[in-house]
């Protein structure tokens, strides 16, 4: 078992087998070998923690995935997200962000995979003034700005 | 209203001063508070919770937005030009910094939009040196100007995928397209060049003067190849697309091919239409052209008239990770190419070769199922199925009886069908002739009859006359699959199939019903199983006593006939219709036992590991297969096994228990088909429920 020490100080014993999943811990657990000491997570707190483990047991025992994805390779990947996952990320938009984020920290590239499809499907299709909506966002342009967008939309809208 | 102090300050201090001094005074405090403004809902995003996600994590979703966009359109084929930019608007127009975030993220900008030069420039200065991305079909209209010049960047190009509604010979500046892909492209992974209608484009002849080293796919559609030494083939190619406008085009020599192929040893798929060389006399020996050639080859897809088929698979080695689909193309000019054997013909040899090598299948389906000239239609697939030993064929598509029994005859005295396990025949009509190809077949255990009629099939079976004298048809048969098979049949004798009938008042008349004649001849046979799913005129007093017949489960989804059950009005209620189920277990009882009235008792209905309770009497939806267990005399336990699907959703396993009754209704029904059975030993049988 493996001891995680959240950042609101919550202990966390959880089988190797499953928190391996995070490359992080799973690199940590190479590196120091066995220990008593639990491994202190200070950006991740106990409910999201709670939520990323989910996601580790459900997936115990199916192979990591393979290497690293240079984003730039990302090429045609669709937005498609099974089911189960979906179903896992049907939370608030606090809480999927905070899964995004320990998701980057832990070093799980499936579960990171998963919250960016979330979001670009959330956002794909949207106007730029729709996506301020969505993600409570100013437009904070300038009016230089704003003038070169619209002269990018026109261009782009040429043919 | 409250005024900040610098505002009250200009306010107040407007007595003394110019008046356009002044404006311009109050314009700067104007701007000096939007400043302000924007600073503030600067301030506001950055609490945002989106924005606390970290700049490659915000690219990389990015990313993903704009390419499942851009994605979406190419694969429309053309048309694409007007490729989705909603991805601009939803990333990089909507705060500061998420268009800091995409103005730093070159890999945004790499696929290029071509909706106008500016555009074009701007894309390609914002990528700065990340691989390009350029697709672009130019209709009829000729490339403009900014699309080659975006090919200039060679060294650059990551994919390209160009196409035109006709030739691209017909480009207004074609030549200009050739000599920009006539540049070294180190990194190009990714080349389609189309050209649809119109004679074939030369292949960009003498490009890619240092090769294209990373290439992974090429696709080239109406092309003609003059050199295919030329071709930008290399180690790294795993897709190989060559697709000629017509069989009259320039073809490789065998050599020429072999030394193409020699150059893509990590070939999985390798797709040639009207590329197969043809000069059979000049092949090479098989132990010249060595089995190297692309090992791990998974797909292997030939669209050709069959000669050039024939050459091909005598020629190159076909690995056994390989499935095969062979296209046989007319020839257009409407010449056919003799009867079928001389199209099977030439590949018997070849078709052994392959079956020997132990290739995954082969399927051989016409060029164009519309066309009339192909003389046969239906679609072959012969292949290895991993959770069996020996092979299997499958028949689908319908197609004329003369023409699939005949190519049936011819598939066995051209091909090699002994290690043949398993047939299927799927919405084909089946003559007694189609039979004769396969009835000695040594290791035919399996048949799958689906859609279609089935008398041809029973007459086939071996006869107790002829099992009496030790003949043998069909000598490993052991399971048997109907689906969607109507076990009343218009006239057995001729098996005319019931849509040939001139109209249906004269088919009613004729209808015969043949579940009789069928188990009486399996009978003859050890069945391991037999599977009824979707048939008509079959129901669940039928499937009880077929069991008892052949002492063999019978897998039943349970499917009856509503029509029919609409006919028998009031002789049974409801059983399985609809997938609803009543709302006790003693409803399952009526519904499962529509038989009482018969003087038969009701059935009890137990849940697998529990009681069925009141809940699960509720509403279910039958899902499952029904097996009988164990019958025998009459006495001994039948259970009735499936799954219900409950209204809440849930799947819940049943067991019927009809101990007690079983003998009275095998009893009584066994005695029924035994009559039949006698009656019908000259397949005279009519089907009228209370026959049985």
């Amino acid at each position: 078992m493996v001891l995680l020490l959240t950042s609101d100080n919550e202990m966390f014993s959880v089988a190797e087998d499953v928190i391996k999943r995070s490359a992080y811990i799973k690199n940590m657990l190479e590196d120091v070998g066995e220990s008593d000491l639990p491994i202190p997570l200070p950006n991740v707190e106990s409910n999201v923690l709670v939520k990323i483990l989910e996601y580790c047991e459900h997936y115990r025992g199916e192979p990591l995935p393979a290497s690293d994805v240079d984003p730039a390779e990302i090429g045609d990947r669709s937005l498609d997200i099974a089911d189960w996952d979906q179903k896992y990320m049907a939370v608030d938009q606090e809480m999927l962000f905070e899964i995004i984020l320990a998701a980057n920290y832990l070093d799980i590239k499936s579960l990171l995979d998963v919250g960016c499809k979330t979001v670009a499907k959330m956002m794909k299709g949207k106007s730029s003034e729709e996506i301020r909506t969505l993600f409570n966002i100013a437009n904070d342009f300038t009016p230089e700005e704003e003038a070169q967008i619209r002269k990018e939309n026109a261009w782009a809208e040429c043919r | 209203m409250m005024w900040s102090s610098a505002t009250q300050h200009l306010l107040q201090a407007q007595h003394g001063i110019d008046a356009e001094a002044y404006r311009t005074k109050l314009k700067e405090r104007v701007a000096e508070l939007e400043a302000e403004i924007r600073a503030i809902k600067s301030h506001h995003n950055a609490l945002a919770r989106c924005n606390r996600l970290p700049p490659e994590i915000l690219s990389t979703i990015f990313l993903l937005v704009a390419h499942s966009t851009q994605g979406q359109n190419s694969n429309n084929g053309f048309g694409q030009n007007a490729v989705d930019r909603s991805w601009m608007r939803s990333t990089s127009q909507v705060c500061r910094r998420w268009r800091d975030v995409a103005l730093a993220c070159p890999a945004l900008w790499s696929r290029l939009s071509f909706a106008s030069a500016e555009i074009t420039k701007l894309m390609l200065l914002r990528s700065k040196n990340a691989p390009l991305s350029v697709v672009y079909d130019e209709g009829n209209a000729g490339f403009p100007q900014h699309v080659v010049d975006a090919l200039s960047h060679s060294h650059r190009m990551r994919a390209i995928e160009i196409g035109s509604d006709y030739s691209l010979l017909d480009l207004v500046n074609a030549d200009d397209v050739q000599s920009r892909l006539s540049r070294p492209v180190p990194i190009l992974e990714y080349l389609v060049l189309r050209g649809f209608f119109g004679p074939d484009y030369p292949f960009p002849g003498g490009s890619f003067p240092e090769g294209a080293p990373a290439l992974k796919y090429l696709k080239a559609r109406g092309c003609a190849i003059s050199n295919w030494q030329a071709l930008p083939l290399g180690p790294n190619l795993t897709t190989l697309d060559l697709h000629g406008y017509s069989f009259r085009g320039l073809r490789p020599s065998i050599e020429e091919l072999h030394g193409a192929l020699k150059q893509v040893p990590s070939l999985l798929e390798l797709n040639l239409t009207f590329f197969l060389p043809l000069d059979d006399d000049t092949q090479p020996s098989l132990s010249d052209l060595q089995h190297s050639l692309f090992p791990k080859l998974t797909i292997l897809r030939l669209h050709d008239e069959f000669l050039a088929i024939s050459t091909f698979l005598r020629s190159f080695p076909v690995p056994p990770s390989a499935s095969i689909e062979i296209t046989r193309f007319a020839r257009i000019d409407g010449v056919r190419e003799g009867t079928l054997e001389d199209i099977l013909a030439p590949l018997s040899s070849s078709w052994l070769r392959v079956v020997q090598s132990g290739a995954h299948s082969i399927a051989i389906r016409p060029g164009d199922p519309s066309s009339t000239r192909y003389i046969y239609e239906a679609e072959f697939n012969y292949g290895r199925d991993q959770t069996r030993s020996g092979r299997i064929l499958h028949i689908n598509t319908p197609g004329t009886p003369e023409s699939i029994g005949h190519a049936l005859l011819m598939f066995r005295v051209c091909l090699d069908l002994s290690t043949l396990s398993v047939f299927t025949a799927n919405s084909i009509i089946l003559l007694d002739t189609m039979w004769d190809a396969l009835f000695d077949l040594p290791q035919l255990a399996e048949i799958h009859i689906e859609n279609t009629t089935i008398g041809s099939f029973i007459d086939a079976l071996v006869d107790s006359t002829a099992a009496e004298c030790g003949l043998k048809r069909f000598p490993a048969f052991s399971a048997l699959y109907l689906k969607e098979v109507d076990f009343q049949c218009d006239d057995f004798d001729s098996m005319v199939p019931a849509f040939f009938a001139p109209d249906n008042t004269e088919r009613a008349g004729k209808a015969t019903f043949i579940l009789g004649c069928l188990v009486k001849k399996m009978e003859l046979y050890s069945m391991d199983v037999v599977s009824i799913e979707h048939c008509w005129n079959f129901n669940r007093e039928h499937w009880e006593t077929m069991q008892e017949y052949l002492g063999v489960k019978v897998v039943w989804d349970g499917f009856e006939d509503p029509l029919e059950e609409e006919r028998e009005e009031g002789e049974e209620e409801g059983v399985f219709e609809g997938g609803k189920r009543g709302e006790e277990a003693e409803e399952w009882e009526d519904e499962y036992d529509g038989d009482e009235e018969n003087g038969e008792g009701p059935e009890d209905l137990e849940e697998v590991g529990g009681e069925r309770g009141e809940e699960g009497g509720e509403e279910t939806e039958e899902t499952g297969d029904f097996i009988n267990e164990e019958r025998g005399g009459g006495e001994e336990a039948e259970e009735f096994e499936g799954e219900c699907e409950d209204s809440d959703g849930t799947e819940t396993d049943y067991v019927i228990d009809e101990e007690e009754e079983n003998g009275k209704e095998a009893g009584k029904s066994g005695g029924e088909w035994e009559e039949d059975l006698v009656e019908e030993d000259e397949c005279q049988g009519r089907r009228e429920g209370e026959e049985y």
